[in-house]
């Protein structure tokens, strides 16, 4: 039988035109979902500063892939005290799709904000005092509710208070600045004075009632000289609200004041103690993100940060005539000279 | 084909396969190096933190509380050092908690906090090192690891370790992309996982295949992960602690080369089949094609159109045989054409032939009927002068112009009888051929069926008394009036009863009888004569035809029965005899019912 000839062209044409076929199929991966870009409306209160973690948080969603502006619109209020709640509702009303909401006040006024059964937008906390005691989340490893977080030592108070011994070899009045209104001042005042009633020496606790600044100034123009060795702020309100205000009024009155952070001193007080915050706003985009990706908050395990950071201002404690044992200082992470 | 494509499938799953096997191998051995490296990192770990911790629970210089505050000290710098350590304690001889160093609480002295039945206190001394089950903490899991002061206080040094450091160590084992590298404890608690989730949830991976296997000892090297996706994976043991690390990677991820390789091969299968498909349907055209012409075209050479031909421009057998088909089909027109003229030319000679038989037919006719024509014109013309001689010879006989002798006498009876039977003669010829002539019209009128036989009877009586022959008539119940021509009837029985009468010898008798059968009148007249044989039943009835017999009686003209038949048929009846010789004759007539009213 003679064959014919032409076949093998006949056959490489159908490949090639299978080849490009497969390739168009390849190349149609791009989709076109006109998906509203998710909004998370984050909020804080205390217009005197910005919580480092707000920071750290965007650059880490940034990181995994949520880029502010372009896939992600981040709402930043930061707010007086008496906007939260309104605030807290108007991200409600927005519908955003996460509120973050840092440090108490504004965990509170979320919290309330969302918990109408149509109003259960998720709630990613950063900093709680403590999010099992007042009613956050259930437990820490299965929140349960549309509130999960992270949080991280933080008023430490009977920690620092050792600490401020330590340092301050001269400490036995500390003028301890509270605020009745905070429902965490109680807590906090009990290891705070156990704390002093371990010491190594006596400390007297010089305690004192403030809600608002103008008190505060009050407190400061009623000190006699000599009657506090130093200043310390326990009510977390106060330190949100207050900090830099009592930073100021204790330089001025010679006295040294601790901090929760070590942002406080760098800016004069004389030491801090607490949690690092940048690292907790990193881990904290890891919620917003898993949030956004589909899972429920009730399902994400709040997250306890243990680190802490002690910084140490040597320069303010030069001014203040303040001998900072040399064990001290190489016990302080971050020494400001 | 299916066998080329049989073996190329074969042998390209048989390459998968063993590749696929390979991978496997190479991908648990790889993920085994891997899952060793970060246990021996976290053995490493353990031990340096076990140095440290021995460190630290050296006897101290100073006693006393300078000794405690020099161990707070001590402790300070280690949880400086190593964030994960959250407490130290010392623990003295009598299981006394003397130093409590933290990061969190405030440094206890002496707190007294009473140990010395706990196993942190009683193992380490004991066996100068121990290590705790994994707890949880604050959500994170936590590991209590406590080592023996040397001899001089003999206590112990207890520290409680945040496990989420080890995160970074078991991270550094992951695999690929997708890839990842846990531990559990020897429950199957995890205690690190690259989803922190997971751990802060207190999850247990006991119930997954290769966790379960592994507790036991064994090995799975396709195990799930708490999705349920199949994983790739291996384990190694961690010896002081009882832990496993896991090294896992997705299936999907882990063969993702070997599925490039699959698809490969798969698409390679592909274009080759292709390949060979579209070469069998062009081969299959080139073969096909032609054929189903050739096909066509016999169909219609079949069904006649011989000029049908074939086109096939190609030079190969299928070429060759449309030539031969279309030279077939050539030869087959030609025959076939040759065929045809010569059924034409016989067609034309038949129709010739048939043409002159026509002819001679019609000729035929007209001679019949010339020979009718004349026979009738010749019987009148016959009777004429016959008429003269009966006359004269009456005349003559009856003596009305004078006497004659005996001998004249005897001559004019034999002329008169002579006449007379000519007479009967030439008027049955008259008759026989006006009916041929087709110039007998009947007059066709009811009658009475039974005056006719006996009128008939009557006629023939005096002749049956003279030769002694008896006439009978039966009874006809249910006949009387029937329709016809009574007179042509008449004529009928008259000749079958004078021809019965006339053969039928002394004292014999004749029987006549009418009947309805099958809704036709039947009359027959039977005799008891000498019959007549089978083979003259038929001729009897044509004209001048006569038995042996009636040739013997010189009687009769040969033409009453053929008259007869010629009458009844022209009523529409049959007539036939039924006889043998020495039976008698039984003459038969039938009228249609019709002309029975």
């Amino acid at each position: 039988m003679k064959l014919p000839s032409r076949t093998a062209g006949v056959g490489l044409g159908s490949a090639v035109v299978l080849l490009s076929l497969l390739t168009a199929c390849n190349g149609n991966g791009g989709k076109s979902s006109a998906k509203p870009i998710p909004r998370v409306g984050l909020m804080h209160v205390g217009t005197d500063h910005i919580p480092p973690s707000r920071d750290t948080l965007e650059a880490r969603l940034k990181q995994l892939g949520w880029i502010n502006g372009q896939n992600i619109k981040l709402v930043w209020r930061n707010l007086e005290p008496d906007q939260a709640e309104a605030q807290a509702k108007e991200f409600v009303r927005q519908r955003v799709n996460v509120i973050v909401a840092f440090e108490d006040q504004s965990i509170r006024a979320a919290q309330a904000a969302t918990a109408g059964p149509k109003d259960r937008i998720p709630v990613v906390f950063l900093h709680p005092s403590d999010p099992v005691r007042d009613g956050l989340v259930k437990s820490l490893s299965r929140p349960g509710g549309n509130l999960t977080g992270i949080f991280g030592a933080r008023d430490v108070v009977a920690k620092q208070l050792e600490l401020y011994a330590l340092l301050v070899p001269n400490l036995h009045r500390v003028l301890t600045l509270i605020d009745p209104n905070d429902p965490a001042t109680g807590r906090l005042l009990a290891q705070y004075r156990a704390a002093a009633s371990v010491s190594g020496r006596p400390i007297e606790l010089v305690i004192r009632k403030v809600s608002t600044a103008r008190d505060l100034q009050r407190v400061f123009q009623s000190l006699r000289p000599g009657e506090v060795d130093g200043a310390f702020l326990l009510s977390p309100i106060l330190r949100l609200n207050f900090s830099a205000l009592t930073i100021r009024l204790a330089t001025r009155a010679k006295l040294p004041v601790q901090a929760h952070r070590k942002d406080w001193v760098e800016k004069g007080a004389l030491f801090s103690y607490g949690a690092d915050l940048g690292p907790i706003g990193r881990r904290a985009a890891r919620y917003v993100d898993r949030i956004l990706r589909g899972t429920p908050p009730a399902d994400l395990a709040v997250e306890v940060v243990p680190d802490v950071e002690f910084a140490i201002n040597l320069k303010t404690a030069s001014k203040l005539g303040i001998r900072v044992p040399q064990q001290m200082i190489i016990r302080a992470d971050e020494v400001y000279r | 084909m299916t066998l080329v494509v049989a073996a190329v499938v074969s042998v390209g799953l048989t390459e998968l396969y063993f590749s696929y096997q390979d991978s496997k191998r190479a991908l648990t051995r790889f993920e085994l190096d891997k899952a060793s490296a970060a246990a021996t990192s976290i053995e490493q770990l353990v031990q340096n933190l076990l140095l440290e911790l021995d460190a630290v629970a050296q006897p101290t210089a100073a006693s006393g509380p300078a000794g405690l505050r020099q161990r707070n000290q001590d402790f300070h710098r280690l949880l400086d050092r190593d964030s994960s350590i959250g407490r130290v304690s010392y623990v003295g001889r009598n299981g006394r908690e003397q130093v409590r160093t933290s990061a969190l609480e405030t440094d206890r002295i002496d707190s007294g906090a009473d140990l010395s039945g706990s196993p942190k206190f009683l193992v380490a001394r004991s066996k100068h090192r121990y290590f705790g089950p994994v707890y949880f903490e604050n959500g994170s899991p936590h590991l209590t690891v406590s080592v023996a002061e040397r001899p001089p206080g003999h206590g112990a040094v207890v520290a409680e370790i945040d496990l989420r450091s080890i995160r970074q160590v078991i991270d550094r084992a992951r695999v690929g992309k997708a890839g990842y590298a846990y531990a559990v404890d020897s429950r199957g608690e995890l205690v690190t996982h690259p989803n922190i989730n997971l751990v802060l949830r207190h999850t247990s991976f006991a119930s997954l295949p290769q966790v379960r296997a592994a507790l036991r000892g064994n090995a799975v090297t396709v195990g799930r992960d708490e999705k349920g996706r199949k994983v790739l994976s291996a384990f190694q043991a961690i010896n002081p602690l009882g832990w496993r690390v896991f090294v896992e990677q997705p299936l999907s991820e882990a063969f993702a080369p070997l599925k490039s390789a699959i698809w490969r091969t798969a698409f390679l299968l592909f274009a080759f089949l292709l390949l060979a498909i579209a070469t069998s349907v062009l081969l299959a055209r080139r073969l096909v094609r032609p054929i189903e012409s050739i096909q066509t075209a016999a169909a219609k050479i079949g069904s006649g159109s011989l000029n049908q031909r074939i086109e096939i421009p190609s030079n190969d057998e299928l070429g060759a045989l449309a030539a031969e088909f279309n030279h077939m089909a050539a030869r087959l027109q030609e025959s076939y054409s040759g065929l045809e003229h010569k059924v034409e030319e016989r067609t034309r000679e038949l129709a010739t032939a048939l043409t002159e038989l026509d002819e001679k037919s019609r000729e035929l006719e007209a001679a019949s009927r010339h020979k009718s024509e004349f026979l009738a014109n010749m019987s009148h013309e016959l009777r004429t002068p016959l008429n003269a001689i009966i006359g004269f010879s009456q005349v003559l006989n009856e003596k009305l112009f004078g006497e004659v002798n005996e001998k004249q006498a005897e001559y004019l009876q034999d002329i008169l009888t002579s006449a007379n039977h000519l007479l009967a003669l030439i008027n049955d010829i008259l008759d026989l051929s006006k009916v041929e002539a087709g110039q007998v019209e009947l007059s066709v009128a009811p009658f009475s069926l039974r005056e006719a036989l006996e009128g008939g009877i009557v006629m023939v009586r005096e002749r049956a008394s003279n030769d002694s022959v008896e006439v009978a008539l039966s009874d006809t119940p249910g006949i009387d009036l029937v329709c016809g021509d009574e007179r042509r009837i008449r004529q009928v029985i008259f000749n079958l009863l004078s021809n019965a009468v006339k053969f039928t010898p002394a004292g014999g008798s004749v029987y006549v009888q009418a009947a309805q059968v099958n809704g036709e009148v039947r009359v027959s007249v039977a005799d008891t004569g000498p019959g007549i044989a089978p083979e003259d039943h038929e001729r009897i009835f044509e004209e001048f035809q006569q038995t042996e017999t009636g040739v013997g009686q010189r009687e009769g003209t040969g033409l009453g029965l053929a008259l007869s038949k010629r009458l009844v048929e022209l009523h529409g009846g049959r007539i036939w005899v039924d006889s043998a010789l020495g039976q008698g004759s039984t003459f038969v007539f039938t009228l249609p019912s019709t002309h029975a009213s």
